[in-house]
């Protein structure tokens, strides 16, 4: 008995070293790369590191380095293209998520289908195509047009998540303050809002990170004007790999801030009913 | 339960008030995602005159077949990696406590949110020839720095896409295993059911929706991605229908040739929808029926 | 029902509000970008600029090309141009690295011209060659050129011809970019100085050298284009002097099908900047490279200060990039002067030249005493100007270019 579950705590070591290695492994390479200020072969780790790089990146220094950029403005741009998408997202997909939980609607398969298609086909050519019509409302290579692209790519979460939030309310809450004389309106906002809320502010979350990351739409509707962090992570990938480790590191932080985040209130009952 | 809540609400008259809930978000999506959807299915049928023709589908059939079975195949494979993988860690999870399971719990959802334009950075510095993970592996003395594992090819990208999806795929897998109640896993141990079984046999069959979900999720993530293709394998032969699709847009101006080839990516993944649905039809719901 | 509609009622207004936000948020982003605003001011201003108070000028400029472009325009050129214009703001926008990139410009200036955009959003443009023809055609263009200062110094054919386009007076080269080949003495004590010996020197080395195909980027392409160059010798007609004849595509066949066998014994890397990589972590010996991508990456850490370049017989296309001001530009005579002070000897040679690794855009002999000797003789000591203007070709022709990269995926790839 001692012996096998010494074997089972072993071997669960041995996932977890392998599990750590394999996730943390490439990203040592971005943490390396973004400190070397000289690296190359044969040389197994940088002959000299500093923090160049990161001072030029956030703006604290100013550097004629070729290929230095600040990223200060793309941070902004896209942190204020994630918000108001997270605003928009959430106020028009609540109802729809409401609805699909609530209401036994005709169509209703369509409906989910059409919600489902941008995550379950290939998007980019659907952004090639976006972008000739977009070229003709002159909404290509604007923020807003970027922000519609982000909002058609997260609306999906929003409604799946949103939709199994309202679904595990039981109704019986919602009839017993009908009940006793609340209005449908009171009842929404002082029962069925507030039940839902962690699940509404997980599905924010995940809107959030996924306007925040979005590339491939943003890469045909939001050039050349709109420069979001990930655009200039790719351009300068192809020219400084020290400085684009730098904004891979700066990519990241938003994501393990909102995995934490995350964890505190997907219950697993609003992702074990996405597309249900 | 459904029906009957349904029902008494479409009978308190709100009939009309849920088609106008839907209204903004359903008008978007047609707007935005319906037509040029369609829109890309039919210019790809369009010839260089405006005509309708099968001229783009013919280059692409001169050009990039190989590329075409390329994708597929990749896609495949990395999903049904990743899968294996997610629903090995989700059972886990689910069947796990104590101070490992939770640590690793912790972990493993690190790379759902990093962009693959991250991923494919990171890839190339750590699975290149001379790369972080060669240099390691023969630090320890598992390879010879001179002969290294060559990576960057469909390897590593599957490497990159498995690493990418798996955590994303357990997140789900999981939520859906922890919605099998406590119950049915004590009496399968009970009747003397032992892990594996468990997992077959308990596990993933009562978590068909989620496992689904995560599947169609991933493969079609991995079907329509760009960037990691692109930075990881570029113009090697066989690329991807992604690398394909951009190389015609931006060199040649050629919306045709592309949509031809996004037309065939869509088809891909209703041809692993309809595989799928034919294959947990015939496993599952006649099983129910029959047996 | 009553209840319910004022739920509804609350919901649309919700709607409503929010989605009339993004509206606003454009104006905080496209700020440093586009302007609306001084339309109207800045034409009636132009003339009276040098008298008494200057009204504030906003200018674009816009720039495809790798990373280097943006932080050349924002932290070199648009600095510099405001102290010596302080009524001038230049913001400059980039649009992306290789034809990709000038195909934004393109598109961008021609939906501007379709929907009738006068004056547009942008003052001064960088481009590709591949661009002039583009953009020729489409009759979107200031002639402008020749009215310059430094017009002069304009001595190089590629200022007067791009790809077989006839653009001379709608464009300045800013700088000349030439793809060479770098090798590790280390391992290659004899590098190969013909594509002939190329040829053999891979069969004996299988693997250590390498390009990036022609999906990854210019470099790639360019050292394929060499390749038909010298399976061809037609360098002439495909580049200069045309036409463009249907009939030739069929004759590269069989030099495309042994680069198909050349490339067996080679590795295919993702983009220049991945040929570039593996030359610093010592995974190749030889590939091409941009010449002053490997300049920069030397200077900055990322190359053996120990590797070389050398030029292969017949030769390797390079290129030049080029301003061009929109016919619809809002600031046309800033945009002559910006070009002019970058074109202008002092910047050719302090910048151009000194800290960016390009080969002027001028001719060489109007920069040399202004480059520092240093800066110079980097540049040149590998590839002297007599070896570049003898080895130094030009991209093919518009046509050309475009059956050579398909000709290529159809018999050096094989569908």
């Amino acid at each position: 008995m001692f012996r096998s579950r010494l074997l089972v705590k072993s071997g669960e070591a041995l996932m977890l070293i392998l599990l750590c290695f394999f996730i943390f492994g490439p990203i040592s390479g971005l943490v390396l790369w973004s400190v070397a200020l000289r690296w190359y072969w044969p040389h197994v780790l940088p002959q000299e590191v500093g923090l160049d790089y990161w001072l030029q990146a956030l703006g604290l220094r100013k550097s004629l380095a070729i290929g230095a950029v600040s990223i200060t403005d793309s941070f902004n741009t896209s942190l204020i293209i994630a918000l108001i998408v997270v605003a928009v997202v959430m106020v028009i997909a609540t109802p729809v998520g409401y609805v699909l939980a609530k209401y036994n609607i005709p169509l209703k398969g369509a409906v989910l289908l059409l919600f489902l298609m941008p995550q379950a086909f290939p998007q980019q050519p659907v952004f090639v195509n976006l972008l000739l019509t977009f070229n003709k409302w002159g909404l290509a290579g604007t923020v807003p047009g970027v922000m519609l692209v982000h909002l058609m790519v997260s609306l999906v979460f929003a409604v799946w998540i949103s939709s199994a939030a309202f679904k595990s309310i039981p109704p019986e809450l919602e009839e017993a303050a009908r009940s006793v004389g609340a209005s449908a309106m009171r009842t929404f906002l002082r029962v069925t809002l507030p039940l839902a809320a962690p699940g509404l502010l997980a599905s924010a979350v995940f809107v959030f990170l996924t306007s925040l990351d979005e590339f491939t739409g943003t890469f045909f509707i939001g050039l050349p004007f709109v420069t979001t962090l990930p655009m200039l992570l790719y351009s300068s990938s192809g020219y400084n790999l020290q400085f684009a480790s730098v904004i891979a590191i700066v990519l990241l932080v938003p994501s393990i801030l909102f995995m934490v985040i995350i964890e505190r209130f997907l219950k697993a009952e609003y992702i074990g009913g996405m597309g249900v | 339960m459904a029906e009957v809540t349904a029902k008494a609400r479409r009978g308190r008259g709100g009939g009309f008030l849920p088609f106008l809930l839907l209204l903004p978000a359903v008008g978007l999506m047609l707007a935005l995602y319906a037509y040029p959807f369609v829109s890309s299915i039919y210019r790809s049928f369009l010839g260089s005159k405006g005509a309708l023709s099968v001229a783009n589908y013919a280059k692409v059939r001169e050009l990039y077949w190989r590329d075409v079975f390329f994708s597929l195949e990749i896609s495949v494979l990395s999903t049904a990696l990743a899968a294996l993988v997610s629903i090995a860690l989700a059972a886990y999870l689910r069947l796990s406590t104590g101070w490992f399971a939770r640590f690793i719990g912790a972990i493993y959802r690190f790379p759902i949110f990093i962009p693959f334009v991250v991923v494919a950075q990171m890839m190339r510095t750590f699975l290149a020839p001379h790369g972080l993970l060669n240099i390691f592996l023969a630090q320890i003395g598992l390879v010879n720095i001179d002969a290294p594992l060559e990576l960057l090819n469909w390897k590593g990208l599957t490497f990159g896409f498995v690493w990418k999806q798996a955590p994303f795929m357990a997140l789900i897998v999981l939520s859906g295993f922890e919605m099998v109640d406590d119950t049915f896993i004590e009496a399968a141990r009970s009747v003397g059911a032992r892990l594996p079984q468990v997992i077959v046999r308990i596990l993933i069959p009562m978590s068909r929706a989620s496992i689904s979900v995560a599947l169609i999720l991933a493969f079609t993530s991995t079907v329509g991605t760009f960037t990691l293709p692109y930075m990881l394998i570029g113009g090697q032969v066989p690329t991807t229908v992604t690398v394909d699709i951009a190389h015609r847009v931006t060199y040649f101006g050629d919306y045709g040739v592309a949509n031809a080839l996004g037309t065939l990516s869509y088809l891909m993944v209703l041809a692993l929808a309809i595989y799928y649905l034919r294959y947990t039809v015939r496993k599952g719901i006649y099983e129910y029926q029959e047996g | 029902m009553k209840r319910w509609m004022s739920l509804f009622a609350f919901l649309v207004v919700a709607t409503l509000l929010l989605t009339a936000c993004p509206a606003p948020t454009p104006q905080i982003v496209e700020k440093e970008v586009v302007v609306e605003k001084p339309v109207v001011q800045t034409v009636v201003v132009e003339k009276q600029v040098v008298v008494e108070k200057p009204a504030p000028v906003h200018m674009v400029y816009i720039t495809a090309g790798d990373v280097n472009m943006l932080a050349l325009g924002q932290n070199v050129l648009a600095p510099a141009f405001h102290e010596m214009y302080p009524e001038v703001t230049v913001s400059v926008v980039h649009t992306g690295p290789g034809d990709a990139g000038s195909r934004l410009i393109f598109e961008k200036l021609l939906a501007d011209k379709q929907a009738g955009k006068d004056p547009g959003d942008v003052d001064v443009a960088m481009v590709h060659q591949k661009f002039m023809a583009w953009a020729m055609a489409e009759d979107l263009l200031l002639k402008y050129a020749d009215e310059l200062e430094t017009w002069q110094y304009m001595t190089a054919a590629d200022a007067r011809n791009a790809l077989g386009t006839n653009i001379e007076g709608y464009a300045m080269p800013m700088f000349h970019s030439q793809i060479a080949i770098a090798y590790n003495p280390d391992f290659v004590p004899d590098p190969p100085r013909s594509y002939a010996e190329l040829v053999e020197w891979v069969k004996a080395n299988p693997g250590k050298f390498g390009y990036n195909g022609i999906k990854g980027g210019m470099s790639g392409v360019g050292f394929s284009i060499g390749w038909i160059y010298w399976k061809t010798g037609k360098y002439e007609k495909y580049a200069i002097t045309g036409p463009f004849e249907e009939a030739e595509v069929a004759t590269w066949e069989e030099g495309l099908k042994e680069l198909k066998d050349f490339n067996q014994y080679v590795t295919i890397t993702a983009g220049n900047v991945g040929t570039l990589d593996a030359l610093n972590r010592g995974e190749l010996w030889m590939g091409p490279v941009w010449v002053d991508m490997f300049y920069t990456f030397m200077l900055e850490g990322k190359m053996d200060p120990k590797i070389r370049l050398v030029m292969l017989e017949p030769g390797m296309p390079g290129q030049p990039m080029y301003f061009v001001i929109p016919k619809n530009a809002r600031n046309p005579e800033w945009a002559k002067k910006w070009v002019e002070y970058v074109t202008s000897p002092e910047v050719q040679g302090k910048i151009i030249i000194e800290r960016y690794n390009w080969y002027p855009g001028i001719d060489g002999k109007f920069v040399q005493d202004i480059t520092p000797p240093e800066a110079f003789e980097r540049l040149y000591k590998d590839i002297s100007p007599e070896i570049l203007s003898k080895y130094g070709l030009s991209f093919p022709i518009v046509q050309y270019n475009d059956a050579m990269l398909e000709a290529y995926e159809r018999w050096a790839i094989g569908g």
